[in-house]
């Protein structure tokens, strides 16, 4: 018998395989870095009230983040409900004069109505300062990578719809010098080796510290994450007893990075001959 | 975020040395500004909202020679008794009760620390006023009107004034409708039957708070003496922001002198510029930091954050506050400047020595075993976003519009609702992929929001999973293979298929999912209307299933 031979270099039919996408695979690989470290997983409402997204974490009621032009704001469902009783009235008083935590508090009249109006949450830490204070034995250590919600015009480096990756580790005695290690650690897991620590400001945390990465194929320091450690007026009217260090930052800064995309808004509009071309190792 | 330009040149003056633009480069973001832009004489720095006194020259100036050690400590301010009265009209009480004034002598002004100020005026008016709802400011030339100064509201049609930047007198309803300050501000005011203004002994206008001043005391370069006025309903936010101000003119050479403010109850002299007071533990700081610090280090490094510290008992320290720094709200507020005295730099990395175990979320698990098993199928994963629009969600897809989670300020009319299922996004992909190859074969595996009154936030988020295949021979058959393929790999084994109607999906060729005796999907071919309503030419076989039963 004889056998008709084939040209071998002439192209075959291309076929596309089924495949995660780009941005999932990048999801997937800080969600391994985490479990890695030891850390759960953790889930919570997309819509909030406003106590857990703001109040619960000291941000005063009229707080420029907390207005119309960064915040979404539900039309319908419009209000929720409030938590425990002693949750609020703790977290009320805080606010007007520093309850019990030695804090000057903010001065003012806090007003449960304003707490209850429904939002998209605009940080995962909603979702992490509800589970402390349901879990508040030490160690504590949470993570998630979710979805969170900016009033913000989409151009080529705004979504008004994002992921953010968030990070706490409570425990007896940790410290701001823990928190720089473990971040370190976190970020090297990812490939950013070179990582620094500048002071920085967020209503909730204090002492603050921003971490800026730098990324060689770029030959330049990108801004990474917030972070640091919870004030004594957010962990008191929970009634968590040790330190909470915290840390948030975006994914879609990672995932432009690791894929050379220099427009955000590449990344959710799932071009089919994008999502095929993009090696899934990279 | 509030920026504020440095001229390297200008900027040398305020801390008495040459510098280069790449040292303040270096050493300004260990005060916790982060740089925006330099230049080859400029530094463009961005600073937080906790630290307003850094809008000015002389505040930035101020804690950048603390941090390099060159002048450090307690700034100390004089404020010496001065003669002026502001007498409190009980007619303004309903409209913005309080004000407070200073009077600033013999201060050296250049067309430069004009804008400076007109900056740093916004600046506060935007973080501590809250956009001059809480408070604003008015900075006045002092030498054109008599005290004693009136603060007194007045009918707005009676009353007039030449506004600043204008020539002729208009009344006060006239700067609310035609002067561009007043249509930006007057929500503040013009809810009330007459509006606040403050007049000098001869009644002369000052200024018509929160909306304007009058031309009368514009500040020019040749103007030697200030009045300063702050007005609001929040004493507490008036007197931050006339503590950074006052303090930063007092910086620039200005002596301050004291205004009598007289309430009808009360009489407050401002401005106060006294240090606060406030404790510090040195093992609540070091346990806090993880670091070891003495006594003498931690007074070193509050003194370089330009805080005076005394020993008050073992291991106890007396911090003084100077009064531009109105953030500081809390021990551990002190905790934060000795780290930024000591130097963030300096810090080395530590591990929290914790052990625990890791544990993947029950539902993200589930979404990567469907991730697994659809891939294994051969579709490609899309993600988009929760929020879209009832066009695409409902009468693209046949449907009518329930009660969804709605936003009450959306962005643009595209992302205006919540959905309350996958497939609709997956179809829009399926119409901007028209011109990619076929066959596509795409899922998304994730969340949608439904409306639940029975919960905190009365809705619930719920993991889904859509998948559509189109090409020429999709057909019910092929898709209701991928969907129980699907299924039984997650073990949803109690499953029963039954013949149902849905807007979306050709009569006949539709199946809805039943498990538990609850409808948790549908499968079919899609109705001819939907595929044309996408422009989409060929035919598409499609199943969404909620997840919440599989968990």
């Amino acid at each position: 018998m004889k056998l008709r031979k084939f040209n071998v270099t002439a192209p075959g039919p291309i076929i596309h395989p089924g495949k995660v996408h780009p941005v999932q695979a990048v999801i997937q690989l800080v969600r391994e870095a985490f479990l890695e470290m030891g850390f759960t997983e953790i889930r919570g409402s997309i819509v909030q009230t406003a106590f857990w997204n703001f109040d619960a974490l000291f941000q005063p009621q009229d707080h420029p983040a907390r207005e119309m032009m960064d915040t979404f704001y539900l039309a319908h469902p419009k209000k929720g409900r409030l938590p425990r009783r002693s949750f609020v009235e703790a977290t009320a008083k805080t606010h007007e004069n520093g309850w019990t935590t030695g804090s000057k508090g903010w001065q003012y009249k806090w007003s449960p109505q304003e707490a209850k109006r429904l939002v998209l949450r605009t940080h995962t830490t909603s979702v992490t300062i509800h589970y402390l204070a349901e879990h508040k034995t030490p160690p504590v250590k949470a993570f998630s990578v979710d979805r969170i919600y900016r009033n913000e015009k989409l151009d080529y480096k705004h979504l008004a719809e994002l992921f953010q990756i968030e990070g706490i580790i409570m425990d007896k005695n940790v410290t701001l010098r823990d928190l720089i290690g473990t971040m370190r650690d976190f970020y090297l897991k990812l490939g950013l080796e070179k990582v620094e620590f500048w002071p920085s400001y967020f209503p909730y945390t204090e002492p603050s510290a921003q971490a800026t990465a730098y990324v060689p194929e770029l030959n330049t320091w990108i801004e990474l994450c917030g972070m640091g450690i919870f004030r004594p007026e957010v962990l008191a009217p929970f009634g968590i007893k040790h330190p909470v260090l915290a840390w948030g930052g975006g994914l879609e800064r990672l995932v432009m990075l690791k894929l050379g995309v220099d427009d955000i808004r590449l990344l959710y509009r799932n071009n089919l001959s994008w999502i095929r071309r993009h090696p899934i190792c990279q | 975020m509030p920026v504020i330009t440095l001229d390297k040149d200008r900027f040398s003056q305020f801390i008495d040395r040459p510098i280069t633009v790449e040292e303040m480069a270096k050493w300004l973001p260990w005060l916790g500004a982060s740089i925006e832009e330099t230049g080859p004489d400029f530094v463009k720095i961005e600073f937080n909202p906790n630290r307003l006194d850094f809008s000015s020259y002389t505040g930035v100036a101020r804690a950048f020679c603390g941090l390099m050690g060159w002048k450090t400590g307690l700034p100390e301010y004089v404020v010496k008794r001065g003669s002026i009265v502001i007498n409190v009209d009980e007619a303004v009480s309903d409209v913005r009760p309080y004000i407070l004034g200073a009077a600033i002598y013999n201060i050296k002004i250049d067309a430069d620390s004009i804008a400076e100020l007109m900056e740093m005026q916004e600046d506060l008016h935007w973080g501590i006023g809250r956009d001059r709802r809480k408070a604003s400011i008015g900075v006045h030339n002092l030498d054109p009107v008599e005290a004693p100064f009136t603060y007194t509201a007045r009918d707005p049609e009676t009353s007039r004034f030449i506004p600043l930047g204008r020539t002729t007198e208009m009344n006060l309803k006239e700067i609310l409708e035609a002067h561009d300050k007043g249509a930006a501000y007057r929500h503040l005011v013009d809810w009330a039957p007459k509006c606040p203004l403050l007049v000098d002994g001869k009644g002369q206008v000052l200024s018509m708070p929160p909306i304007i001043n009058g031309e009368l005391t514009r500040v020019e370069p040749t103007t030697r003496n200030l009045f300063i006025d702050v007005t609001g309903p929040d004493l507490n936010a008036i007197a931050k922001s006339m503590n950074i101000l006052v303090t930063a003119l007092a910086d620039m050479g200005g002596s301050v002198e004291s205004v009598q403010v007289k309430y009808p109850t009360q009489t407050i002299t401002s401005p106060d510029l006294k240090a606060e007071q406030m404790k510090l533990r040195i093992r609540y700081a070091n346990r806090l930091l993880g670091l070891k610090l003495s006594e003498t280090q931690i007074m070193q490094a509050l003194s370089k954050c330009r805080l005076r510290a005394t020993r008050l008992g073992r291991g106890v320290l007396n911090v003084s506050i100077p009064p531009y720094r109105t953030d500081i709200l809390h021990e551990v507020d002190l905790v934060e400047e000795v780290a930024i005295g000591y130097g963030y730099y300096q810090l080395k990395p530590t591990r929290s020595a914790a052990l625990t175990r890791s544990k993947q979320h029950r539902i993200q698990q589930l979404a990567n075993h469907v991730r697994q098993v659809m891939i294994g199928l051969g579709f490609t994963e899309v993600m988009n976003f929760i929020l879209t629009n009832e066009a695409n969600e409902y009468v693209k897809m046949r449907k009518r519009v329930g009660r969804v989670v709605r936003l009450a300020n959306p962005v643009s009319s595209e992302y205006c609702i919540a959905r309350e299922n996958l497939l609709p996004s997956l179809m829009r992909n399926l119409a901007d992929n028209k011109h990619e190859t076929y066959p596509q074969r795409i899922f998304e595996v994730s969340d949608i929001i439904d409306v639940d009154k029975r919960t905190e936030t009365r809705s619930k988020r719920k993991l889904h999973v859509a998948a559509v295949s189109i090409h020429s021979k999709a057909n019910f058959t092929e898709i209701k293979s991928y969907a129980e393929a699907l299924m039984t790999n997650l073990d949803l084994q109690k499953r029963e298929i039954i013949a149902v109607k849905h807007a979306s999906f050709l009569d006949g060729r539709t199946a809805g999912i039943q498990a538990d005796g609850s409808m948790i999907g549908v499968l079919g071919e899609l109705h001819p209307e939907v595929l044309n309503n996408f422009e989409l030419e060929n035919p598409a076989g499609a199943f969404e299933i909620n997840l919440e039963k599989a968990i």
